[in-house]
Formats: structure tokens, C-alpha cells, sequence
């Protein structure tokens, strides 16, 4: 995991800070979405698709739930 | 005629009565019992926190409700239950003690054919010196107040960082063996987001404290699910949108007490930390509600009703067992107590056999392993079920529970908010089949690959908001409730 250390170096009262917090996850191998992938997440069209699919996904999982 | 007496109106127990009243005949009684006047659809509180809701939009009165449904209510806290009766009568009985402005501190003995405990966690802020915003330095968004206190300390907060101030903001669990981090997890990507609309994410930085062995464990082990032609897990997507957020996650941490600015943790590695803040929400651990049992005899019979940690023991295996040797059918399935059977306990109530996710201490013996989450849509169906497995107990001559909610052969659909708005906002929509892995059935994941999913977006937004409204027409008792799904 990337740190803002901008953003540490700023923060309240902290003097000798550590290069990272103990149990701070290091840089994660996670692959970051690219800025189209980002766009979609609220790309209204796409999205009122996508909330179609979740639904019936979650309908179908309630479905199952609901029979004992 | 027969007495249910259901003790709590959360989601568990305010389900069960709505239920019970639905189906049994006139002549029998559900009286519900809660020390709270209001009922608080509690995954919206993380929108109260940050000023998105008002309390006032994820509460409304019970009693109005239980007036129009013929519920007997009753404001009071339950303190002791004496499931043989007293010497005098053989009928079971539940003390309890009103909470109504008025009659508050008057007890009360009521007899019950069928208990239901629905009583939900305590909020064990205790359990670590400085947690929580009731004489601690952190706050919290488990109750409606809570979040309001929260929202009110994050404008603050707002307002230095528009003055051109730096601010640290920690937000996670305060203890090693806390649970919902799904809950923290919603809101510190909530307030990410709100800083971040506000163009002030620069001069903030999110610290996210969770007691998970890794991201995306949300006290469930994880998921794995097919992705793209790929399988993948909660872990890789997770860190994902911590990566893209820009946020840091400090993992496997037991926080050990909160002073003013200070976060002191411990870590599954060993390490000793000290964490200044400006803001720190961090949610408790839970424990069982402080209920007595007694015999007829007046013997005191805790033990044989509650788990020392004071969750109601049910119908599960409770045989201390090593990881390896878990098993789907160690989970309760009737919710029935196994000793008196017309005692139930449901919901957060009931007293887990063991944790989901693997179960981790430090060289020390601190153990840091999240507990179960049973909040939600499980919940909910256990207390439905049970609700149905008593009518036919009462109604139809059933000797037994007939119905059945076993967290190890239901799915959840969970929606965790990324950030609030109509068209900004984002949620991560999951779903998952079983709760509980069940590696007999599914040897390769514990869950069905199928039915374990995951997806980051406006639709689990409008899907979470959807949700909010329709939940709480649900609880209102209002026409058609009963064809809403739990």
C-alpha cells in the first residue's frame, strides 16, 4: 500500500516517524482499476444495467436463503 | 392460549414479532420487550456519521407500530430469566426492568410460554480502557446518537481542514476480537469520499485499523470469486480500492487502550504502535446482553442458558475444536436451546460455535481474529424462522422446531458503501452462498463460486439506498410488508 507521506509528514505531533506504522500493509500487489474502469463505476448507463444484474443476483441468493 | 415473549427490537427480534403476530391466532399473546423507545435501521447509521442522514431518518417509534399490530410492548430491559417457573408457579418467566420515562426501574415478572432472545450485542467499550465516546476518546456509529455525536465531530473536522489544517483520521475496530468490519470498512471510505467531493482529501489522511489478518476478511474468512475468466478473492479486491483511495490499512492490530489523540495497538507480528489522531471512530467488541438465568429453586443457572461471554447457547456444536476440524454442521440450525427447547436465541444473541475466519494470537496470547458477524440478512431469517418453527409448535401440535436458518446453508447479500450520492456515489455489492464455508460441499472454496460474487459501483449505491427504504417500510409493519424478503 502506497503512503501520502506528505500527508504523514504534516500530521499532529508525530516527530521521528516511522517509514511505516507497525502492522501497516507494505505495497500491495492488488492490480489498481484503470481511470476507465473508475469512469464506469458511475457511468449512469452502465450502471443502470449494473444494478439490474445485482438485483437479480441478490433476488436469486434471497430465493435460496428462504427455503428451509 | 400461549405467551411469546420476544426480548429486543432489532432486526432480529422486531422481525420475529411482526411474524408471530401474522400468523398465530388471536387468542395468543407476542409481547416484545426493548429498553429502546425507537427502532434504528442500523446499516444507514454510517450516513448519519457523516452527515449524509439525520437519527431521525433511520429511527421511528415502536410503539405505534406494535399498537396498530395488537404487539403488547413493553419499554423495559430484560434482567433475569427463570425458565422452570418460580416455586410457586411452574410457568417460565422473564424479569424485567422498565426503561419507559415513568416507570423507570419498576420490575416486573412476565410469564412466557416461548422466549425469543433477541437482545443483540453490548457494547463492550469496556473491554479496552479509552474506547468509545461515553467517557473514552473515540467514537463510534453503532447507535443513531452515537452516529449523530460522530457527524457533529467530523464537521469539525471539515472545518480545520477548509482552514488549511492537517488531519489524521483512524477508523476501524478497538479491540482484537471485534466484529462488523464490514461496518468500518463503509465508513472510512464514506468519509474518504466525503473529503474527497469536497476537494480536501490532500490534507487528510485515512488510517483504516482492523483487527483482519488481512483486507477483505470482514470476519467471514474471506471470499474467493470468479472474476473476469479469473478467480480472485475479497483480499485482491479490496486492497484494490484501498490502493485506489489512497488509504492505509494497519491489519491485524488488538488496539489496547485510547488515550486523548493516542491509539496505542498491538500486532499478530508482535510490534507495539502508538497512533496520533484528530478523529478516531472505532467500533467495540460485543459481548451477550448481562442476563441472569435461575432455576426453580432459585439456584443460579447462567451457565447452562449462556456462553461465558454471555451469548445464548443454542443448538450448536460447542466442543472447543481446532480450525482444521471445523465443520459446516457445528453451526446451530433450530436456535433452540438445548437444554430448556421453548428458549431461543437469535440473531446477534445466540452464542456462535467458533469464529468464521481463522482464528490468530500474538507470541504474547493476545488473540486477534475478528468474531462472527450475524447481522443483517441472517439475522433477520433466523428470526423469521423461528418465528414460523413456534406458531407450529403452538398452532399445529409440532413437538420440535420445524423450520430451520443455518448460517452454513444460507447465502447473504451484503452492500457496503464506498461513498454516498446519486451519481458519485459507490458501493461494493456482495453476495456470498454460504455464510458459514461449508467444505463439504464446496471442497475447492467453502462457498458455491456461482453464488459468491462481488462488484464495485452507482448500482450498489442506488441497490444500498433502495435497501434503506425498503427496510424500513418493512419494519413499519406497513401494507404488504410480509412480501418483502428478509
Amino acid at each position: 500500500m502506497s503512503q501520502n507521506e506528505s500527508n504523514r509528514a504534516a500530521a499532529p505531533a508525530t516527530p521521528a516517524e516511522p517509514v511505516a506504522y507497525p502492522g501497516e500493509l507494505g505495497d500491495s500487489i492488488a492490480p489498481a482499476p484503470t481511470p476507465g474502469t473508475v469512469r464506469m463505476r458511475t457511468n449512469v448507463p452502465y450502471q443502470l444495467y449494473r444494478f439490474a444484474r445485482v438485483n437479480m443476483r441478490m433476488a436469486k441468493m434471497i430465493r435460496r436463503s428462504h427455503t428451509h | 392460549m400461549a405467551r411469546v415473549v420476544v426480548l429486543g427490537a432489532g432486526i432480529s427480534g422486531h422481525t420475529a414479532a411482526l411474524h408471530l403476530r401474522r400468523k398465530l391466532r388471536r387468542e395468543h399473546e407476542v409481547v416484545v420487550v426493548s429498553p429502546n423507545a425507537d427502532y434504528n435501521w442500523i446499516p444507514s447509521n454510517i450516513w448519519v456519521g457523516v452527515g449524509r442522514m439525520t437519527s431521525q431518518q433511520v429511527t421511528f417509534p415502536l410503539a405505534p407500530v406494535y399498537r396498530r399490530k395488537k404487539i403488547d410492548f413493553r419499554q423495559a430491559r430484560a434482567v433475569s430469566i427463570r425458565p422452570e417457573g418460580t416455586g410457586s408457579s411452574g410457568r417460565p418467566t422473564v424479569e424485567i426492568e422498565y426503561t419507559l420515562p415513568g416507570r423507570a426501574g419498576e420490575l416486573e415478572q412476565v410469564e412466557y410460554d416461548y422466549l425469543i432472545n433477541a437482545t443483540g450485542p453490548k457494547l463492550n467499550f469496556a473491554a479496552t480502557p479509552g474506547l468509545g465516546p461515553d467517557g473514552g476518546h473515540s467514537l463510534s456509529v453503532c447507535t443513531a446518537d452515537h452516529a449523530a455525536e460522530t457527524a457533529v465531530r467530523f464537521a469539525e473536522v471539515i472545518a480545520k481542514l477548509e482552514a488549511g489544517e492537517r488531519q489524521r483520521l483512524v477508523i476501524g475496530v478497538g479491540h482484537g476480537m471485534c466484529t462488523c468490519e464490514g461496518a468500518a470498512f463503509e465508513y472510512a471510505f464514506n468519509v474518504e469520499h466525503e473529503l474527497r467531493t469536497r476537494g480536501l482529501r490532500d490534507r487528510a489522511e485515512v488510517i483504516y485499523l482492523t483487527n483482519e489478518h488481512e483486507l477483505g476478511d470482514f470476519g467471514v474468512g474471506g471470499m474467493t470469486f470468479e472474476q473476469n475468466g479469473f478467480v480472485t478473492n475479497s483480499q485482491l479486491w479490496t486492497e484494490s480500492l484501498f490502493r485506489e483511495r489512497d488509504v492505509t490499512a494497519i491489519v491485524g492490530a488488538h488496539v489496547q487502550r485510547v488515550e486523548e489523540g493516542k491509539i496505542f495497538y498491538e500486532t499478530l507480528q508482535g510490534e507495539e504502535g502508538v497512533l496520533e489522531f484528530d478523529f478516531a471512530m472505532l467500533l467495540p467488541p460485543f459481548k451477550g446482553q448481562d442476563l441472569h438465568a435461575f432455576d426453580r429453586s432459585g439456584q443460579d443457572i447462567t451457565d447452562v442458558l449462556f456462553a461465558p461471554n454471555g451469548f445464548l447457547k443454542v443448538d450448536a456444536d460447542y466442543t472447543p475444536k481446532p480450525y482444521e476440524d471445523w465443520r459446516a454442521s457445528d453451526w446451530p440450525s433450530t436456535y433452540a436451546n438445548p437444554t430448556y427447547g421453548n428458549v431461543f436465541g437469535v440473531g446477534i444473541a445466540f452464542a456462535p460455535p467458533h469464529q468464521i475466519s481463522r482464528p490468530r494470537k500474538t507470541a504474547g496470547g493476545t488473540v486477534i481474529t475478528p468474531a462472527p458477524p450475524r447481522t443483517g440478512m441472517p439475522s433477520g431469517l433466523m428470526g423469521r424462522q423461528v418465528a414460523l418453527s413456534i406458531v407450529d409448535m403452538i398452532q399445529a401440535g409440532a413437538t420440535a422446531p420445524t423450520r430451520t436458518a443455518s448460517m452454513s446453508s444460507m447465502g447473504a447479500a451484503c452492500v457496503a458503501s464506498a461513498g454516498a450520492g446519486v451519481f458519485k456515489g459507490t458501493a461494493a455489492s456482495m453476495t456470498m452462498f454460504p455464510v458459514v464455508p461449508d467444505r463439504e460441499s464446496y471442497p475447492e472454496h467453502g462457498r458455491s463460486l456461482q453464488d459468491t460474487t462481488g462488484e464495485i459501483g452507482l448500482a450498489g449505491h442506488w441497490v444500498k439506498h433502495f435497501l434503506h427504504y425498503m427496510f424500513i417500510y418493512k419494519a413499519k409493519a406497513l401494507p404488504g410488508w410480509s412480501l418483502i424478503p428478509e
